[in-house]
């Protein structure tokens, strides 16, 4: 249960978005002392992507600026159990990333080679190594994508997203941050180029710093300060099957096929494809989806075919041009910070986008790690590629 | 046997549902098959894997209907029908059914299997008003079902002081209550499939459905708005120790709702 | 003018509460009102039916309509129908009035509104509010062409005034033969003394929350002691803890009682579709956010085995 709180008249720090990574936000400035701080959600913690995501976490990136950033949010998640006394049931399993192609195994080499460049552990497989590891995949010629070969990366594994939602909140809250579901923030008054308060549907309280911190949502919040970010919000959609027979040790994705899948401790399979084509802010689930998902698992794991669908869903992703965040002030405007972009692949990046924005809030400036990551690399040219490492949800 | 299910797409009455001006808003809902349909369905399906014949599904709605029919495919029916109805607002269940008799004059079946109301109207009114337009006989209300083959079937309706037992010749007309059976999921492989069953479609000029028998026109009965119900009034609350929470609300109850007096 | 003939129902050789509701509703429109009274040995009814007001009794009385039957039923309405020269018939919305209200519309070439909780009757013009998409939203309708009024009414919502029987005027219907492809092979009569649900007006229920059939076996006796029904939430029946007969909810038993006990049940929307009707909901659970919370009159938080030997012991005081 949480505690319900009265909205104070004045924060020192305004987090909208009760995601994971505005809740590790709260969390992490707490930890830098920065303790009057409020988190507003407008429904309730989780709501949004960070309840929805299929919880795969890796860092086999392919910029250097991606590798150490998402290497540095698994090193934290790592500890994260112990550090918040929550039980994130976080498995190492290993994680494959498919080819299908000439081209594509030329790429995933490639990744394999910045990868380990940069101390992250991945290599390239070839079909019948992939077969040793998952011995009812079909490496055969029939389908119309054959695997070519493999991106496998041990250190990529799963976690339980509610868990580290929850985990995060409550770590925030025994630090004296103050969460507040079913809080909209309706508006943000700048007065003289700096921030002065936001409006909510309970009120409106005064605050020096506020941080946009609400993924799939962030072109919305960033209206109501006149900025434009080039931020195209997308359905996601995913599905998980009934339990089935333990059965697969890790996390498959396949770029090609689009689609991806892994099995949680409870038997189920937790699959997800790429995004919907077209940009919109509805969350539903299609049959389109279904059914394109059926059609190419059955390519690659024929005996799934008597697995039935249990639940589908949808959520909202904030999609980049580079498919890289920003996290980043707005000079425009004193007090107003910028955390978002995080697309399909956000869920793996809460605990150091909220380390770091949370650095970033306290020093008023940006660590280094993060810096790649500012609002105006795309003026100046600075793009963040990550698209061939990041297009298929997860 | 050859089983008819008609299905209806309805608004998924899990979700929140709300109403502006007297009518229902659109904008958040979702689409389902109407859950007593899903029961029909799999009755049907268990008889032809039972018995052997082929369920053949039929729906009257807008094009966006075809993905209730689709999943129907993928749980396992054989076929479909998709009588393409775009302005399906202000049709009774009268109207309905008398477009759905015209479906299925001069088709071959032995049962009609539907369920007991839908989800949306909670009118339960259609299936034996088409039971009488076909001149069919009809046992609504089922709990269970036995003996089935081509001729005949036995079926224990729910009725209200007793399980009444009854023998059906074919064709008829059931209707199910919901605690039958459990419908299936629809698996990897029938998702995949269902787009390879044929999905005949019928626009409503060709069974001689005339904008007359449709539509407003066609009803016998028509909705004039759409209200959330009254909400109850607040009630009281009380925590603690049972003994005292309990000899709490019974004298509210004795005083203010006047229980036991 | 406007005529309206009544469908009666009958259980164990009495007239059900549910008719004698639609009589005291008819009466108090002032609109002549005809019953047709269909059963076996069912003609000493007819009395208490002419004291609430009939009319006529259309009567059929014939061992072979012991069992409803469709076939049987709808020819029998219709007949009563055309010699009363009726233009409404008003059904009670149980399992009988379910399956007879829309064959006996069709077989008139006319639409049916069913489930109905409010009515309105202006001569021919009839407007009705019945709740639809699981309660969740109550629709207002009307007739919209001439013809035959078919009505189903939930019970409940109308009061049955107490009224002495007076001699009837009885109109004798000829018996007409039933479906030849329908046969009623037996009737699973579930004989017992309990309070039916849809007849009472105490309910108590048990849910999920007594955690099993001993679970219930606890609480029945709050209900023997109220003279209640014994409900019970989809729940607690799925897993056999207590037959499905004793569902409340949408899928259930619909009920109005004047009391709701509702012991244990968390409130799934099935279950409050069928029961957010009662007057006065008593909850108790032990999970504060549980959704029956938001339609309890008097809520106790708190755990059912310590709450309902402190009723028993409460109401056996008061009852002293
Ligand atoms: C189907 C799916 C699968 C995914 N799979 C993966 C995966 O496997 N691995 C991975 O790393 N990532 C995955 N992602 C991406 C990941 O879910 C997101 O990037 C991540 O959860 C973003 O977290 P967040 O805290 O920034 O935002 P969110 O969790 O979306 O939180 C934003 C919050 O802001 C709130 N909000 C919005 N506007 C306002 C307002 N005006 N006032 C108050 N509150 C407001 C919202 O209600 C919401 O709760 C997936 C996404 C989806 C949809």
């Amino acid at each position: 249960m949480w505690n319900n709180h009265e909205l104070k008249k004045n924060y020192d720090v305004v987090i909208i978005g009760g995601g994971a990574h505005g809740l590790a936000t709260a969390y992490y400035l707490a930890k830098l002392g920065i303790t009057n701080v409020a988190v507003m959600e407008q429904k309730f913690i989780g709501y949004g992507g960070s309840g929805r995501n299929t919880a795969i976490l890796r860092s086999n990136y392919r910029t250097e600026e991606g590798i150490k950033f998402y290497d540095q949010s698994l090193s934290l998640y790592e500890d994260l159990a112990g550090e918040l006394d929550f039980n994130l049931m976080f498995s190492r399993q290993g994680h494959f990333t498919l080819g299908h192609s000439t081209a594509a195994v030329s790429g995933l080499v490639t990744r394999a080679e910045n990868n380990k460049a940069l101390g992250v552990d991945s290599y390239f497989l070839d079909p019948l190594e992939i077969k040793k590891m998952l011995p009812e995949i079909d490496i055969s010629d029939h389908p119309r994508f054959p695997v070519h070969g493999a991106l496998y990366h041990p250190p990529g594994g799963i976690i339980r997203h509610d868990a580290v939602v929850w985990a995060y909140a409550r770590g925030a809250e025994r630090k004296g941050a103050q969460i507040h579901q079913l809080t909209e923030v309706q508006d943000i008054l700048v007065e003289n180029g700096k921030v002065s308060s936001v409006v909510t549907n309970r009120g409106t309280v005064s605050c020096n710093t506020v941080i946009s911190v609400v993924a799939g949502w962030s072109s919305e919040v960033c209206k109501k300060v006149n900025i434009k970010l080039p931020f195209v919000t997308h359905p996601l959609q995913a599905l998980v099957t009934q339990s089935y027979k333990p059965w697969l040790n890790h996390v498959v994705v396949s770029g090609t096929l689009h689609i991806y899948l892994s099995q949680t401790d409870r038997g189920e399979l937790v699959c997800g494809n790429g995004i919907d084509t077209y940009p919109h802010y509805g969350m539903r689930s299609t049959l389109g989806f279904l059914e394109s998902y059926a059609a190419h698992v059955l390519e690659l794991f024929p005996v799934l075919h008597n697995v039935a669908v249990q639940r589908q869903w949808a959520g909202l992703c904030d999609m980049t041009p580079d498919y890289s965040p920003i996290i980043s002030p707005i000079d425009e405007i004193n007090g107003f910070y910028v955390n978002g972009g995080w697309g399909t692949y956000g869920f793996k990046a809460s605990p150091a986008s909220g380390y770091n924005t949370a650095q970033m809030v306290a020093n008023g400036k940006a660590p280094k790690m993060i810096e790649p990551f500012r609002y105006n690399r795309f003026v100046e040219n600075r793009l963040v590629g990550e698209k061939a490492a990041a297009s298929v949800g997860s | 046997m050859e089983i008819i299910v008609p299905i209806k797409q309805v608004p998924d009455v899990a979700l929140n549902i709300k109403v502006k001006d007297g009518a229902v808003i659109e904008e958040g809902l979702s689409y389902v098959i109407s859950s007593w349909d899903e029961t029909a369905l799999e009755a049907a399906l268990q008889i032809t894997e039972d018995i052997g014949g082929e369920v053949t599904l039929l729906t009257i709605g807008p094009e966006k209907a075809a993905e209730s029919l689709r999943k129907g495919l993928a749980m396992g029916a054989h076929k479909a029908i998709h009588v393409k109805y775009y302005d399906a607002k202000q049709t009774d269940s009268f109207a309905y059914a008398k477009i759905l008799q015209k479906v299925l004059e001069g088709r071959e079946y032995d049962l009609i299997l539907a369920g007991r109301q839908s989800q949306d109207t909670d009118a339960g009114l259609t299936a034996p008003m088409l039971a009488e337009f076909l001149d069919l006989p009809q046992v609504t209300n089922i709990i269970r079902f036995s003996n089935v083959s081509n001729q005949n079937m036995t079926l224990y309706r729910k009725g209200d002081h007793a399980t009444e037992v009854l023998e059906m010749e074919l064709p008829g007309v059931v209707t199910v209550h919901d605690t039958l059976n459990e419908p299936r999921l629809a698996s990897m492989r029938g998702i995949m499939m269902a787009k390879k069953k044929p999905l005949e479609e019928i626009e409503l000029e060709a069974i001689g459905i005339t904008s007359e028998m449709s539509g407003l026109e066609g009803s016998m009965t028509e909705v004039l708005h759409y209200d959330k119900p009254e909400s109850r009034k607040e009630g009281k609350n009380f925590e603690g120790d049972e003994k005292d929470t309990v000899k709490q609300a019974l004298d509210l109850l004795i005083s203010e709702a006047k229980f036991l007096v | 003018m406007s005529k309206i003939l009544i469908v009666a129902e009958v259980k164990n050789g009495e007239i059900k509460k549910n008719t004698l509701e639609l009589l005291s509703f008819s009466k108090t429109q002032g609109i002549e009102t005809g019953v047709v009274l269909i059963g076996s040995e069912v003609t000493e009814l007819a009395d208490i039916l002419a004291g609430q007001g009939a009319s006529k009794v259309y009567l059929a009385d014939d061992s072979s309509l012991e069992i409803y039957n469709t076939e049987q039923y709808t020819a029998l309405v219709t007949d009563a129908l055309q010699q009363s020269e009726s233009n409404q018939v008003w059904l009670s919305s149980s399992e009988l009035g379910r399956d007879l209200c829309p064959r006996l519309a069709a077989r008139h070439g006319v639409g049916a509104l069913s489930d109905v909780t409010q009515l309105e009757v202006n001569g021919d013009q009839v407007t009705a509010q019945r709740p639809c998409m699981s309660t969740k939203i109550i629709q207002k309708c009307q007739f919209s062409k001439d013809g035959l009024r078919v009505i189903t009414i939930r019970s409940g919502f109308f009061n049955a005034e107490e009224t002495t029987p007076v001699s009837a005027n009885i109109v004798s219907l000829s018996i007409p033969a039933g479906h030849a492809k329908l046969k009623v092979k037996e009737v699973k009569v579930e004989v017992s003394d309990e309070v039916e649900l849809n007849e009472a007006s105490i309910i108590v229920s048990a849910g999920r929350g007594v955690g099993g059939a001993e679970g219930c076996d606890f609480v029945k006796p709050l209900a023997n002691d109220l003279g209640a029904a014994f409900g019970a939430s989809r729940a607690v029946c799925d897993a056999g803890w207590l037959p499905h007969k004793h569902q409340v909810g949408q899928t259930g038993t619909m009920v109005t009682p004047d009391f709701y006990f509702a012991m244990g049940i968390s409130g799934a929307i099935q279950h409050l579709a069928g029961m957010s009707g009662s007057k006065v909901i008593v909850a108790v659970n032990k999970d504060p956010d549980a959704p029956i919370f938001k339609v309890a009159d008097y809520g106790i938080v708190g755990d059912l085995f310590k709450a309902v030997p402190v009723f028993r012991e409460e109401v056996s005081k008061i009852k002293d």
